[in-house]
């Protein structure tokens, strides 16, 4: 598993829009010329990376934001109905921890990322309630 | 993006190039926190998705304001 998992506190996975519902907005060229986008073979994942006050913030502004959300993108599949305010327990325990801790022990900036399933998955967060 | 691309109701803008300074833009996407509300949808390079995944959590995890970017990646 990616380090990153160690920041699922901050993460988490809203839902994926399915390969044959994807479709990218064609980009019209300075001469109305369409420039042709050759066909895609992923997925679209959409993963919110926030911190409590942020999350607390949506649902104060609208408790059904997420639902209103997904209504505006019907294409994709959502995994959740509801987001909590409590703060999200960490990988590693129940402790949140803090957040430029982990920072530092994510690698650095040179080009050794990893596959790109393995960002996804390692972001995906348990969602329970502190005890 | 280029000093062409970005939507004029932003009030800022990034650009890779240093020259597009002239225009108005600023030059290190990550010399500053995300903070508030936004979508991230980077280009499709797994250093950059990385390095834009990376920020994200730290800027969430150390921001004392409301912030929640919400990352749009392939997989």
């Amino acid at each position: 598993m990616h380090h990153s998992a160690a920041n699922t506190h901050v993460c988490k996975f809203l839902g994926t829009i399915p390969l044959d519902q994807l479709q990218y907005a064609k980009v019209p060229f300075w001469n109305n010329i369409q420039i042709p986008l050759s066909k895609h073979s992923w997925e679209l994942q959409i993963i919110a990376i926030w911190n409590t006050k942020g999350r607390v913030c949506l649902n104060a502004h609208n408790k059904d934001w997420l639902k209103e959300l997904a209504k505006q993108i019907p294409e994709a599949k959502w995994e959740s109905q509801n987001i909590h305010n409590h703060p999200y327990q960490t990988a590693l325990g129940s402790r949140q921890h803090s957040g430029l801790n982990k920072f530092n022990k994510l690698p650095n900036d040179h080009p050794e990322a990893p596959e790109g399933p393995d960002i996804i998955s390692a972001l995906i967060s348990t969602d329970q309630p502190q005890p | 993006m280029s000093p062409l691309d970005p939507d004029p109701r932003f009030s800022h803008y990034w650009s890779e190039h240093l020259r597009d300074k002239v225009f108005g833009a600023n030059t290190n996407a990550f010399s500053s926190r995300f903070s508030g509300f936004s979508i991230c949808h980077p280009i499709y390079l797994e250093n950059a998705m990385l390095l834009a995944t990376r920020h994200a959590i730290y800027s969430a995890a150390v921001s004392t304001e409301e912030t929640a970017t919400f990352m749009l990646l392939p997989s």
